[in-house]
């Protein structure tokens, strides 16, 4: 062996042993339709509350707000252009007051509230992105030689607002812990971003001809 | 000479267990370190996790208080319906149903928390006050309790719905805790996750540390291991009798020290070497002048004897016969003259003498040969200029010999300067000092030496003078040889040669004081 490969077997070791990448978004169907000037997308992600994810479930029961956060990203097929960008914000809980299951959406700017008898309808309701607005029609092009587009979503249930544990110091020590925090943080992936997250790609969808 | 191949394998090398020693010594290191931190963080992770556990705990205990706190402010309120409606039964005048809405306005105003009243009859009849306007339902939670109305008697008054304000701050708390709640169980959750990426940030951070020192000790190790590579290939030229091999380190570290020593002991040896071949070319030299001057001496006499006495019997019978006689007598004693004269010089050279060296001002030595040899030439416009010299100046030399060489330096400079017919003839003799040697100047206005036979010069029998032997500079260069010291030619200011004889000083301490004074002065 030469001393040259020795050396960049070395070299290239840390960075095999760091490296941990995250999972590539998984494929899911999704029905979309075009309703007056919107394009809307419906899309259930039930893996976000797994029946078996007891904690999660009595989250809920307890009383506490448990959020859903969807990004939606619509691209372009074929150059990866990103087209628009939208939120979908759930909250699910238990009503003591009323002994019953409350579902708000905020979508656009504004609350909605749906409510149920039973947890399981109320779970499947929170995870089901039913009729969301993804973009306007008019940003899309249609027609047989137009391209196709996708989304991705990206769910996360209760998300966790960015740790500033380690911020504001103005020590050289502390600004090293801040970097260090932030590393780890990075490091420690996508479970560190909330308690359950779900990458998803839809199928390509195409806007036909008027 | 053939580069030698070097038959160390690169496993073996100096340079690479250099490297492996500081990789292993920086791989100790971190090693420690990350021992002790993991030690640390093990100890901070027990109490953490049990702080955490502790934290949930208390979150668990906020929730079973918030159940029974709801259900206590359930029961307040249908409690409250209950009482507000025996009021309105136990006043109630079936015949005045237009009285209702004034008594439900009334207990509405009593109760701040209440958004709305709502009596019905069994007749139907339906009075209704509320101020859903200061708590609308989009902002406010609502609580809705109901209440039959059962007079003494068993008769009915109808049914009381009351809605009341949940106080927003209860909820605001409660999910501020839940908030707080996620937050722990996530660190419970995420601890292995966390723990593993702070030992990823660790090696990678140890990783990079040791990749910098590798790095730099490769470069260390590199930088020191040629210079003894490019040493011990210079040593082994020496040895294979390459005397002009030369070490050439950079740096100013004790490699570079020792190949500069190396360097110096080699120029030595080179000198020596040149001094040794240089001796023995002028002994042999001298072995042959001495045999010559030995063969040729000793018939000279006996031949100027003859002649004279040819000259003395001759008759005087044939003037002609004289006068032939007489200038073939003359030609003979001419000729062995110049070869008594030549004879001289032979033996002259062939027995410089052994020196004999003592501690001399050097001041004396020049004083001295400017009173012998001051006069220089016949010709008054000839100079002869000796510079001063502090008196203090010591060289151990040998004195007699010394002035040898300084005459014989200042004849060749005349009679050089003459035959290249300089009118007048300029001559300087002055002392420099030019550490580590102390330097004797012999100038001349002649026409100087070319730089092609200046290695030359101080050969034997070799001359640029038609009148020349060839002995003078050799003389003066074995003199100054069997001192310790050198003798170079170069170009002089004054238009001629310049002959400069370095002697070294001695003693050290007196030689600095000397300089100092020089200086000074």
């Amino acid at each position: 062996m030469r001393r040259r490969d020795l050396l960049r077997g070395f070299v290239a070791m840390p960075v095999v042993a760091v490296a941990r990448p995250n999972m590539p978004p998984v494929k899911l169907v999704a029905t979309f339709e075009e309703v007056g000037s919107s394009v809307l997308m419906t899309l259930s992600l039930p893996t976000l509350f797994r029946k078996y994810d007891k904690d999660a479930l009595e989250s809920i029961d307890s009383g506490f707000d448990t959020s859903l956060h969807f990004t939606l990203k619509v691209w372009q097929h074929g150059k990866n252009r990103l087209i628009e960008t939208r939120e979908v914000l759930v909250r699910i809980r238990r009503d003591p007051w009323k002994k019953r299951y409350v579902v708000s959406t905020r979508e656009g700017g504004e609350w909605s509230k749906r409510t149920f008898t039973d947890r399981e309808s109320a779970v499947a309701a929170a995870v089901k992105l039913d009729r969301v607005r993804i973009a306007a029609a008019a940003a899309l092009e249609r027609g047989e030689d137009a391209p196709d587009y996708f989304v991705t979503v990206f769910a996360q249930r209760n998300p966790l607002e960015p740790a500033d544990d380690f911020a504001g110091s103005t020590s050289a020590q502390g600004r090293d812990l801040e970097w260090f925090g932030r590393l780890v943080d990075v490091l420690a992936g996508e479970r560190a971003l909330a308690e359950e997250t779900v990458h998803v790609r839809t199928n390509r969808f195409y806007l036909v001809s008027r | 000479m053939s580069e030698r191949k070097n038959p160390i394998p690169w496993w073996g090398r100096l340079e690479l267990r250099v490297v492996a020693a500081l990789v292993l010594l920086g791989t100790l290191c971190v090693g420690s370190s990350a021992y002790l931190v993991g030690l640390t963080v093990s100890y901070f992770d027990a109490r953490w996790a049990d702080a955490l556990d502790q934290a949930v705990l208390v979150t668990d205990d906020v929730g079973e208080f918030h159940g029974r706190l709801v259900a206590a402010k359930i029961a307040e309120y249908e409690a409250r319906t209950r009482a507000s409606g025996m009021e309105l039964a136990l006043g109630d005048t079936a015949a005045a149903p237009a009285e209702d809405r004034t008594r439900l306005l009334d207990l509405l105003q009593r109760e701040p928390d209440l958004v709305g009243l709502a009596w019905v009859r069994p007749t139907g009849a339906r009075a209704e006050v509320d101020r859903a306007d200061e708590y609308p339902e989009d902002r406010f939670e609502w609580f809705e309790a109901s209440f039959d109305l059962t007079l003494p008697g068993g008769r009915t008054a109808g049914q009381l719905r009351a809605v009341y304000r949940i106080d927003p701050e209860i909820d605001a708390r409660f999910q501020h805790v839940g908030a707080r709640r996620r937050e722990i169980v996530r660190q419970q959750r995420d601890k292995s996750d966390i723990e593993a990426a702070v030992i990823r940030v660790f090696g990678l951070a140890s990783a990079t540390v040791l990749a910098f020192a590798l790095t730099i000790g490769v470069l260390v190790a590199r930088t020191t291991t040629r210079k003894v590579s490019q040493l011990s290939r210079v040593m082994a030229r020496v040895a294979h009798g390459d005397l002009r091999a030369r070490a050439r380190l950079a740096g100013r570290d004790e490699i570079a020290q020792l190949g500069a020593a190396f360097n110096g002991m080699l120029d030595e040896l080179a000198h020596a070497q040149d001094r040794l071949a240089y001796l023995q070319r002028i002994g042999a030299w001298q072995e042959m002048a001495r045999r010559i001057a030995h063969e040729i001496k000793n018939p000279l006499t006996p031949i100027l004897l003859a002649v004279q006495q040819l000259r003395e019997k001759d008759p005087g019978l044939s003037p002609e016969f004289s006068r032939m006689l007489g200038s073939a007598a003359e030609i003979v004693e001419d000729e062995v003259e110049g070869l008594r004269r030549m004879v001289t010089s032979f033996s002259q050279f062939a027995k410089v003498p052994e020196v004999r060296v003592a501690r001399v001002e050097l001041a004396r030595i020049l004083e001295e040969f400017e009173r012998a040899y001051g006069h220089l030439t016949e010709r008054e416009a000839d100079v002869l200029a000796v510079g001063s010299v502090d008196p203090s100046l010591t060289v151990d030399a040998d004195r007699q010999l010394l002035k040898q060489v300084l005459v014989n330096l200042v004849e060749n400079a005349v009679l050089s300067a003459r035959e290249a017919g300089r009118d007048p003839v300029q001559v300087e003799v002055s002392v420099e000092i030019v550490e580590p040697w102390i330097e004797i100047r012999v100038d001349d206005n002649g026409p100087g030496v070319p730089e092609a036979a200046r290695d030359r010069v101080f050969e034997p029998y070799h001359t640029t003078r038609a009148q020349g032997t060839g002995l003078g500079l050799a003389i003066v260069k074995k003199i100054i040889l069997d001192h310790g010291g050198e003798v170079r030619v170069a170009a002089s200011p004054l238009g001629g040669a310049r002959f400069v004889v370095l002697l070294p000083p001695h003693p050290r301490s007196e030689f600095e004081d000397a300089s100092a004074s020089v200086t000074e002065g």
